[in-house]
């Protein structure tokens, strides 16, 4: 199931990436988009789960690409969910591993999936109503969100940290 | 976990500066999903990890082969941790028969979590290598990986065979009552011989035949005192001289041996001591009773062959270990090189039991071969029923034990076909 899962989010981001490059004529990063996502599908069916690491920071940045250069960003939302879809669903595969061969695993990656699923969702679903619902705003507030961006960021790095000590 | 908290991080941070770079909200909101993800994973983050983890089993004192039951017993004593993944590392050699060593589970405060599997130990001291628990939120990442230790250990001890009481006769026996007969004159059952009567002599021990053949004299028949030994199990613990075959070690059979020979001896009453000969000298001081088993089935499950330049024969064997003209047990299956090693102990005025378990017999079990065909089996039994004759004329008591089948009537044949050698 999870494997079937991340290879279904592999295909969706990549293809959604495909589709925005390729619609204004971007070779280049038309080709990369299906670069990596077949050889993340060649991964994951081998169930190295590894190359998630490379994988989904590939798919994010030519989403980001995509978006910044306007050329659908709509798609680029849904490619940079599928990424981090597929990236968790790997680090879950690698999780569970251990636990295959002698543990009842079906009903915590079921419940995993759904929680996934439905996190992902709204975070989707929220980006896609942020994009149509734009508002512009002034140059300091802007920089407020970065501020607050940069605080988070420490944020992050000072829980783990606390959580890895 | 780190390293995907800072790659998710990195991303966020890159996302929202770009959008800020190039003032574009679309852009911005690609940040929404990676944001709510964090967010989500930081709000169920455990903040406390506190587990304690205890390994029971159904008992702590066995013998090789038999069946435990573990259980691994998990509590929360600090935040929910939405995934916990237990691995547990069974020691080596142990095999596991039922049950599983991971699982994937939550568990809530105070939540309560079992886990069971059946073990099958060889003989050894076995000590649990401490649990691995991977414990975080749903997402990993603020959960973190740790051991914890809880020093569970197992002592398996060798089998053992039911020998009944075994009628030894050392040239030295020592001062307390016992089943042994003594060579002395004293209170006992059986006659031992006749001596001048003495005032008061009881009448019924009279022995009124010798009187009637003297007739100005009485004599009077005395018994055979029955006194405890001191009784000294040597095991062979050279890896030289071990065979291995289907799976199976003669030297576990020379184990049970030894552990089911020394139980026989103490329950008599005997003063016994051990001596593991082998890779190096281990050993347990004489002593009686139910203490001086356990000290010699501990030191029988910790037992291992070895190999030592220095002990590769009985030449070292250190003979003054045990008390003079006592039993001495060896357990081996035994070289050439040994015999002059069982010579100098009779000579020093030790009774010699041998048990020799047959390593012939016991590689080529249960197939035998013809022996007129192959030449090497034929050898090999020829060479090892020469030493045993050998063994027989220098007045050792051996006893040729074919592993697969019991060890008691094997010995008692031995003992009781030997000629007991009341001067030496």
């Amino acid at each position: 199931m999870v494997r079937t899962l991340t290879l279904i989010a592999v295909i969706i981001g990549s293809a959604t990436l495909t589709i925005a490059f390729y619609v204004p004529g971007v070779q280049a990063a038309t080709i990369v988009s299906l670069v990596i996502g077949g050889l993340w599908l060649i991964f994951a069916w081998f169930r190295q789960h590894w190359f998630a690491m490379i994988g989904f920071p590939v798919m994010s940045i030519l989403a980001l690409l995509a978006a910044s250069q306007e050329y659908n960003a709509p798609l680029s939302a849904v490619a940079i969910t599928a990424g981090l879809t597929a990236w968790d669903l790997s680090r879950f595969a690698t999780r569970l591993r251990p636990a295959l061969q002698d543990a009842n695993w079906r009903l915590p990656a079921r419940r995993h999936v759904r929680r996934l699923l439905i996190v992902n969702g709204i975070g989707l679903i929220l980006a896609i109503v942020a994009m149509m619902l734009q508002f512009r705003g002034s140059f300091y507030l802007e920089w407020f969100i970065a501020f607050v961006g940069i605080f988070a960021l420490f944020l992050v790095i000072i829980l783990t940290a606390r959580f890895t000590h | 976990m780190r390293n995907h908290l800072l790659l998710l991080g990195i991303l966020l941070f890159l996302v929202v500066l770009t959008g800020i770079v190039f003032l574009r909200g679309d852009v911005l909101a690609l940040a929404l999903p990676l944001m709510i993800y964090l967010g989500l994973a930081l709000w169920y983050a455990p903040e406390k990890i506190d587990l304690q983890l205890t390994r029971e089993f159904d008992h702590n004192w066995l013998s090789d082969g038999t069946p435990v039951n573990v259980r691994l017993i998990l509590e929360n004593k600090g935040s929910p941790v939405e995934e916990l993944l237990i691995q547990e590392r069974l020691p080596n050699g142990v095999k596991l028969l039922d049950g599983k060593l991971t699982d994937f589970i939550s568990l809530m405060p105070g939540e309560r979590y079992e886990m069971a599997y059946e073990i099958q130990p060889p003989r050894g001291q076995f000590t649990w290598r401490p649990t691995t628990v991977l414990a975080g939120e749903m997402f990993a990442l603020f959960g973190r990986e740790f051991t914890i230790d809880t020093s569970s250990k197992l002592n398996v001890r060798p089998m053992h065979y039911t020998v009944g009481s075994i009628p030894i006769r050392p040239p030295q026996t020592r001062g307390f009552a016992g089943p042994i007969p003594a060579r002395q004159a004293g209170s006992g059952v059986e006659f031992f011989s006749i001596r001048n009567y003495q005032p008061g002599d009881p009448m019924r021990h009279i022995n009124w035949k010798a009187a009637a053949r003297h007739p100005f004299d009485l004599f009077t028949n005395t018994q055979e005192t029955e006194r405890v030994a001191d009784v000294g199990v040597i095991l062979d613990s050279r890896s030289h001289l071990n065979v291995t075959a289907r799976g199976d070690s003669l030297f576990e059979h020379s184990t049970r041996a030894a552990a089911s020979l020394a139980e026989t001896f103490l329950k008599d009453g005997n003063r016994v001591a051990l001596l593991v000969y082998g890779g190096s000298i281990h050993s347990v001081f004489p002593g009686y009773g139910k203490v001086q088993r356990e000290r010699i089935l501990n030191a029988l499950s910790s037992a291992r062959l070895g190999r030592n330049y220095a002990l590769e024969n009985l030449g070292n064997l250190p003979t003054r270990f045990f008390p003079a003209r006592s039993q001495i047990v060896l357990i081996s299956p035994l070289q050439t090189e040994d015999l002059p090693v069982l010579v100098q102990l009779r000579a020093h005025g030790y009774a010699v039991i041998l048990v020799s378990p047959d390593p012939v017999d016991f590689e080529l079990y249960p197939v035998k071969p013809d022996p007129a065909k192959d030449y090497a089996y034929r050898l090999a039994t020829i060479e090892r029923t020469f030493l045993i004759q050998q063994a027989n004329r220098i007045g050792v008591q051996v006893v040729d034990w074919k592993v697969h089948e019991p060890l008691e009537p094997a010995i008692k044949q031995a003992v009781r076909l030997q000629p007991v050698l009341r001067r030496l």
